[in-house]
């Protein structure tokens, strides 16, 4: 079967080349068109209860996009005109930005901060600094005033030491680009941006702006990758094929998979290059072990006519069964993840699954076709020969499985995997530090996001629901005002939460200014009449609008907003949980609590999803690894054993995300669940040689020093390729891009080291059935003859 | 099952059988080598009983269907659910308003506040939580010695203790009205002598330690804010609207002045019997030099409210405190008067001011201390 696959793709070789150029040249103006942006709404689960609540309310309550802009004064106090003449600025400039929900923009510059003072015709709200700025120095220190002494502004969104202020503004979500505001936003702040305020910006928008900002430079990092890429190939391969051909397959694998996908209509997130390097460095490794292939072939065979053409068969051939098999593990291991709820997952999947099936046609079968067309294939281009130093460690790999040293092979790797499994449960979900993972510590973005959190109460925001639809007035009744305020206590015991804020907040002030300014009355009424009637004076007094936040039109919803220090997984968690407990213990007589929306919210809902299928995509890739293993070799036993790898590669990349502090979250899930089928293409190549080389007959000594010699130069030719050029990564403005980098080197590092070192040890220790027996029926018996040397 | 190459896995591996048969120091070599030498064919391994095979090959045939099991049932059914860390809640919280303070030992304040606490705070900054037996929130608290103490708060509650705060039990039977229970000062006298003051013309004495009390007036719709007890069955009540009450025959009978202002009077204090202040709404100090009989208002620099007003017998001064941050003091004659904030960026308000050697406690939106300069407050 296979080698009638070989027989026809070389013999129809002009048929085959031709029919894929035309394909790909009609793809790649498919793949030239392919949107790269980033979408908010496709990180979401939307079928998770908090995505729910979070999409129903959003528009009242605080959407997940929040951008949080800090005026900071270096001495003295904001209270300065020219100081408040920016925030003003800023304000009003605000309401031009695109996406942006005009009613959602607070500051003291808006009309949403107010006073609530009695006078002498009872009580009245008034607006601290709408419309026109203090003119004076006394409506300045009157203003100073009444921020100090409502505490609604006066922490909120004026610092304890008035050396800061805040706008926030919010943005309706599905309009938003982030590139857009990004710039917008930008160019506000840096029109009122001298060097007597600093001015920090922080926010999802702001932050995924700097992610495209990063765009060009995350490109020309690819450029260099590939670059050293196809320098190391040329050094170490000594031909030109060996560098063109891997080039080509990834180059063509690239162009077919996003053609594909904008087919389908799906976008590329900036993100997501990391994923499109790991399989473009399968593409080159696969690749290179058939040029490789094709090279020790030659080395068999005298120089002469048709030489090419039979050594690309044979390579092709033999390495069809491995090839293959890496490619559907891969891509079967990858399609796992689209069980996630998360479009954005989803989508992904779909987009690395096309991209890792084209794989067996530009790697696979492209490759071996393109040689079989070289006229003099021996001979190499440069003088220089790193075979030699190779060799050595190969030959290091052949006595580590053959000598009693296998069985220290075997009982470290043992070793290595259980210490490493346990270390793995360290693994944190959801962000691991403070600051956004995507950038580092030091960058603008997340020292602006700390100065904000030292200064404020919190940037990121998670709002819960008390109430039900239908229920007019619900949330003036005593029980849901009493409970509000219960919960708010309870949940600011937890440091992370700098403060919350609900309707039960403002009431207090409203019965205290009643009462003549008494502070001992700084507090929700004992009944429902009392409340009923401070609710109707708050309603008397604020204009459409005011409310908002606090509850929806009919005060059937009211909402509790938490102020977060950090989006830290465990914060998020223990939050949630203590949110859980306390409605658990206070349930309400009428109308329900509704987690949870935000920022925080959806967070806590993405971390919800990624942690109850962690295992589940874990463990159902390692079925589908054994099963596919199983069903190729059929023998159970060659799914036990390419579990060997993957485990080890999965356990040590584990334990050092969990040692660096690096989360599974949203943006590391497509990374670790790609990497997982990552971790066996090496071990299928070394595996299947020995195979073969048995089924001809060889001793299992001899067997696995060739298959060493030939698949593992390939595999120790690749990785070192792959390693190195993924290590440019670590170099990327963008922290999570060098993590990733970093993440995907020990990854090919581990598996290669384990594909060289411990696979051999393994098979020559067990000597599995399906590689050492049925000699009765070699796989490639009737061709080997053929090409037996003399 | 001929195969020889599955025997190692049901033999022990150290031992020297043929299958183990070449050499260590073999592998490695030039492969030309070990090639002729694995030409020498594989000798055949000593057959074994059938048995024992089938039974040292059952756990390879079963364990990979294990494996397989495993995994699915994995897959489909391990779901991990989040764990959340446990949450201490400290003992002064974000939201606390502490309405009340008492002097307990040198150093050593109690306080109580929003949610029916008692603390003990130390001047280090050391905080303790009281158990007690409601959750209505505390307005003020008094001490008669050590172990003796009464609080008083909202919905007409007034704990007690006799061991010195390890327990707290409310008083039964405290006289209620059918308007409005908040009851807002409560003062101590000497012999377990207590009087609390509140909302609906609430004045209520105890005379055994706060077990039980009786209604000093009758229920009118005036909130009375604080007392002075002078001894002798004197005392002396303030009230809104700028009411004030004196009695000298321990409430039976009571004279009412006209009042001095409209607004009203939040505090009242005296050094010794005729020297007294009371303090109230929008700045309003009025000073008596009779016990009480005529007051007159004297004018401070402020037109802040006013909430407490205290005799610092240490410091031979008067001392208040009030809204945004404001105090109050003058001399023992309490004629000048100074005023200004505790701190130019704390705007808090305070409900108790209490002297204590050179520093005064403020209590209200946070507790602290002031030494006359510097304000330290406590907690965050």
């Amino acid at each position: 079967m296979i080698e009638r696959i070989a027989e026809f793709c070389i013999r129809r070789r002009s048929w085959v080349v031709g029919s894929l150029a035309a394909l790909t040249l009609v793809l790649s103006w498919f793949a030239l068109h392919i949107e790269v942006r980033t979408v908010f709404e496709d990180m979401l689960p939307s079928r998770h209860e908090y995505v729910k609540t979070h999409e129903k309310f959003k528009d009242t309550f605080g959407g997940s996009n929040m951008v949080t802009i800090m005026f900071e004064v270096p001495d003295g106090e904001i209270f300065q005109p020219a100081v408040l003449e920016k925030v003003r600025t800023v304000t009003l400039g605000l309401r031009e930005v695109s996406a942006v929900n005009p009613y959602q923009i607070t500051s003291l510059a808006s009309k949403k901060l107010k006073e609530v003072r009695a006078s002498t015709a009872g009580i009245e709200t008034r607006p601290l600094m709408w419309p026109e700025l203090p003119a004076n120095a006394d409506e300045l220190a009157t203003l100073r005033e009444s921020v100090l002494r409502n505490p609604l502004v006066y922490g909120p969104f004026v610092s304890k030491d008035l050396q800061a202020t805040l706008i926030t503004v919010d943005f309706i979500d599905r309009e938003v680009d982030y590139a857009k505001v990004f710039s917008e936003i930008r160019a506000l702040v840096a029109k009122v941006d001298d060097d007597s305020v600093k001015i920090r910006v922080v926010g999802d928008p702001i932050l995924y702006g700097w992610v495209n900002h990063y765009v060009p430079e995350t490109i020309n990092l690819v450029a260099a990758a590939l670059g050293l890429t196809l320098v190391m190939l040329f050094v170490l391969l000594r031909t030109w094929r060996g560098v063109l051909l891997p080039l080509l397959a990834g180059v063509v694998s690239a162009i077919w998979a996003l053609g594909i996908c904008r087919l389908l209509g799906i976008h590329f997130e900036p993100l997501v290059i990391v994923v499109a390097m790991l399989i473009t460095s399968r593409a080159v490794s696969h690749s290179v072990q058939i040029v490789n292939r094709f090279d020790d072939e030659l080395a068999l065979v005298p120089p002469g006519e048709g030489v090419a053409r039979h050594a690309a068969r044979v390579a092709l051939a033999d390495l069809f069964r491995p090839g293959m098999l890496g490619v559907i593990a891969d891509a079967a291991c990858m399609a796992v993840v689209a069980l996630s709820p998360i479009p954005m997952l989803q989508k992904l999947t779909v987009l690395s699954v096309v991209w890792v099936s084209t794989l067996t046609i530009s790697a696979v079968i492209l490759t071996p076709v393109l040689l079989s067309y070289i006229r003099r294939p021996h001979g190499t281009v440069h003088p220089i020969d790193l075979a030699p130093p190779l060799r050595r460690i190969l030959d290091f790999g052949v006595w580590m499985a053959t000598s009693r040293f296998r069985y220290a092979v075997i009982g470290c790797s043992t070793i290595v995997v259980t210490v490493s499994g346990l270390y793995a449960l360290n693994l944190k979900i959801g962000d691991a530090n403070p600051g956004s993972p995507i950038l580092w510590p030091e960058s603008t973005y997340n020292r602006d996001s700390a100065a904000i959190n030292a200064r404020f109460q919190g940037v990121d925001r998670m709002f819960i629901v008390l109430g039900e639809d239908g229920k007019e007035g619900l949330v003036k009744s005593n029980d849901v005002l009493l409970a509000m305020n219960r919960f708010q206590r309870f949940i600011e015991a937890q440091p992370e939460v700098g403060g919350t804020v609900s309707i039960a907040d403002v009431l207090p002030v409203v019965n205290s200014t009643l009462r003549e300014g008494n502070p001992r009355y700084l507090e929700l009424g004992d009944t429902q009449q009392v409340n009923g009637s401070l609710m109707g004076i708050l309603d008397s007094v604020s204009e459409p609008g005011d409310i908002d936040r606090f509850a929806d039109n009919q005060y059937a919803n009211g909402a509790v907003t938490m102020m977060f220090r950090d989006r830290q997984g465990e914060t998020i968690r223990t939050a949630v949980a203590r949110v859980k407990e306390f409605i658990a213990q206070n349930p309400l007589p009428e109308g329900q609590w509704q987690l949870a929306g935000g920022l925080i919210g959806v967070m806590a809902a993405v971390n919800e999803v990624i942690l109850s299928s962690q295992i589940e995509a874990v463990a159902l890739a390692l079925l589908v690894l054994v099963v596919i293993c199983t069903v190729v070799y059929r023998s159970t036993v060659a799914g036990m054993l390419f579990m060997v790898p993957v485990i080890i590669s999965n356990t040590l990349t584990f334990s050092f995300m969990a040692w660096k502090g690096i989360g599974m979250n949203i943006n590391t899930v497509p990374v670790a669940a790609l990497g997982i089928g990552l971790g066996v293409d090496y071990a299928f190549y070394i595996a299947d040689r020995i195979k073969e080389e048995i089924a001809a007959g060889s001793t299992p000594e001899h067997a696995i020093h060739q298959a060493l010699h030939s698949a593992g130069m390939g595999v120790i030719v690749t990785a070192s390729v792959l390693i190195f050029s993924t290590l440019l990564w670590w170099g990327s403005s963008l922290r999570f891009q060098a993590e990733m980098g970093l993440l995907m080197a020990i990854w090919l590092g581990v598996s290669a080291m384990s594909a060289l070192f411990v696979m051999p040890s393994v098979i020559y220790v067990f000597r599995p059935a399906f590689i050492f027996g049925h000699r009765e029926a070699p796989v490639l018996g009737r061709l080997r003859p053929a090409i037996q040397p003399v | 099952m001929e195969n020889p190459a599955l025997c190692p896995l049901t033999r022990n591996p150290e031992s020297d059988t043929p299958m183990d048969r070449l050499p260590d120091n073999i592998a490695g070599r030039a492969h030309a080598h070990a090639h002729a030498h694995a030409l020498a064919a594989t000798p055949p391994a000593p057959e074994r009983p059938l048995r024992h095979r089938s039974l040292a090959r059952a756990p390879v045939a079963v364990l990979p269907w294990a494996i397989i099991a495993g995994l699915l049932w994995a897959g489909l059914f391990v779901k991990p659910q989040p764990v959340g860390s446990t949450v201490q809640p400290p003992v002064l919280e974000q939201r606390d308003h502490f309405y009340g303070i008492a002097l307990a030992a040198p150093g050593e304040v109690w306080v109580v506040g929003s949610n029916g606490k008692i603390l003990t705070l130390g001047a280090d900054g050391r905080a303790e939580r009281f158990a007690t037996p409601t959750e209505r929130t505390l307005q003020d608290i008094a001490l008669w010695d050590a172990s003796h103490a009464v609080a008083v708060g909202n919905g007409g509650v007034i704990l007690f203790t006799a061991d010195a705060g390890r327990t707290w039990t409310a008083a039964a039977d405290v006289p209620r009205s059918e308007v409005a229970n908040k009851l807002n000062r409560v003062r101590v006298d000497e012999g377990g002598v207590a009087v609390a003051t509140g909302e609906m013309g609430a004045l209520l004495m105890s005379r055994d330690y706060g077990r039980t009390w009786t209604r000093l007036r009758e229920e009118e719709d005036v909130a009375w804010n604080d007392v002075a007890l002078l001894g002798g069955g004197r005392i002396r009540v303030v009230g809104e609207f700028g009411r004030i009450l004196a009695s000298d025959d321990d409430g039976a009978s009571w004279q009412e002045a006209e009042p001095p202002v409209p607004s009203s009077l939040m505090a009242v204090a005296f050094r010794g019997t005729d020297v007294g202040v009371a303090v109230g709404l929008e700045g309003v100090v009025l000073v008596t030099r009779d016990g009480g009989r005529e007051w007159r208002k004297v004018d401070i620099s402020t037109h802040d409210h006013l909430f407490d007003i205290a005799w610092d017998a240490t410091g031979g001064r008067w001392i208040g405190t009030g809204a945004l941050g404001r105090w109050v003091r003058a001399e023992a004659d309490a004629t000048n008067w100074t005023t200004a904030r505790l701190d130019d960026r704390d705007l808090s308000w305070h409900t108790r001011v209490v002297p204590a050697g050179e520093f005064a406690w403020f209590a209200g939106a946070n507790v602290g201390r002031w030494d006359g300069t510097r304000w330290m407050p406590l907690g965050n």
